[in-house]
């Protein structure tokens, strides 16, 4: 006699155990559960929503074929969201050798200009509400190189430390620091100009 | 400020400090306007940024995108197996592709080797060196050679035409 399982009221855990099983409906239960998650991670990397549509299936498959790699020292999210952010670095440093561009390149570039920036001591997002800002710090977001943008997303949202940060973006400690440095101080640049042109 | 110093400030904030350095840049802070101003803004911003992820929802329905994945998912198993069948296939098609090859060019080295055999001079030890003893020796050729190619259930039967010729 077949088992009827309401797969909804399961936890995270039961569910990726029936996963590893090779149960597809658990699977499909957490791709319910997670799937906004995982696009909105994807697209603050990719910032283009048929990329990050792609990228966001892709994550899903991989997740599938990796789950035995899941051992739970973080949450299931946590664990496909760092799948996420390789598939779109991977996808990222393709695009840039197509352009023939590097990302140290592009940072030579903007370095210079933000150094020469104002550190900005009063708080751009004093009085606005949550959603509010984090609609304002997504349009900054999109201001950004790919690569501040990307040290952003990896600590800010995915809360990595800079070893991490370093190891996955390929580069050193302190170009994780310097990368991060410049990228909050154009945002806060962005967000105070941002905020001055919604009080106009 | 020195980058290195703005840096520091910046690893405070994010907890990337050893203790002793820590106690270092908050002096700095408490007495320096500058690093004082510096940690403000940077605390703000990371405040601000903190939980700061616009919320999206994914504009593909349930059942569609569950469809590609699951999709996906079973292309991608029946890659891996026919992969994993690969190898197998592949080692028969070539020990079937060269088999017939070897065996001809078995025959092809047998019957080079017969036919280059030229008359054989065989000298034997000669226990005294004063008379030379010389006898040459021309070897027969079989009449016929026969292969069995077990493995391809089979027998090559090589027929010498010039035997009995003289």
């Amino acid at each position: 006699m077949s088992e009827s399982i309401d797969y909804t009221q399961l936890e995270d855990t039961e569910l990726v155990a029936r996963s590893k099983d090779q149960d597809m409906q658990a699977y499909e239960e957490l791709v319910a559960r997670h799937r906004d998650k995982i696009y909105a991670r994807a697209f603050s990397m990719m910032r283009n929503e048929e990329e990050a549509l792609d990228m966001s299936q892709e994550a899903w498959v991989k997740g599938w074929q990796r789950l035995n790699q899941f051992h739970g020292q973080a949450s299931f999210a946590t664990w496909m969201t760092r799948i996420t952010i390789n598939l779109c670095l991977d996808l990222i440093r393709k695009k840039k050798r197509q352009r023939a561009e590097s990302i140290e390149q592009l940072d030579d570039d903007l370095g210079g200009v933000e150094r020469q920036m104002d550190v900005v001591e009063t708080n751009p997002t004093e009085g606005l509400e949550r959603q509010e800002l984090r609609a304002k710090i997504d349009r900054a977001l999109d201001q950004l190189s790919e690569a501040h943008r990307t040290a952003i997303v990896m600590h800010e949202f995915q809360q990595l430390e800079y070893k991490e940060i370093a190891k996955r973006m390929n580069c050193s400690i302190g170009t994780v620091m310097s990368r991060l440095f410049y990228a909050r101080r154009r945002l806060a640049s962005l967000l105070a100009g941002l905020k001055k042109k919604d009080e106009l | 400020m020195e980058l290195e110093t703005q840096l520091s400030i910046q690893a405070l904030i994010d907890g990337e400090l050893s203790d002793a350095k820590q106690r270092e840049v908050e002096q700095l802070i408490a007495t320096d306007a500058g690093a004082k101003a510096l940690h403000t803004g940077l605390s703000n911003t990371v405040g601000a940024l903190r939980g700061g992820e616009l919320e999206r929802q994914l504009p593909e329905s349930r059942e569609f995108f569950w469809s590609k994945i699951a999709d996906e998912i079973e292309l991608s198993e029946r890659r891996e197996a026919r992969a994993q069948a690969r190898p197998a296939a592949s080692v028969a098609l070539w020990k079937r592709l060269l088999l017939p090859f070897a065996a001809a060019a078995a025959l092809v080295l047998a019957f080079t080797v017969f036919q280059n055999e030229g008359p054989q001079v065989v000298r034997p030890i000669n226990d005294n060196p004063g008379v030379e003893s010389v006898a040459d020796t021309e070897l027969e050729l079989p009449e016929s050679l026969i292969f069995d190619m077990y493995q391809e259930d089979a027998t090559v039967i090589w027929v010498n035409s010039e035997t009995g010729v003289n």
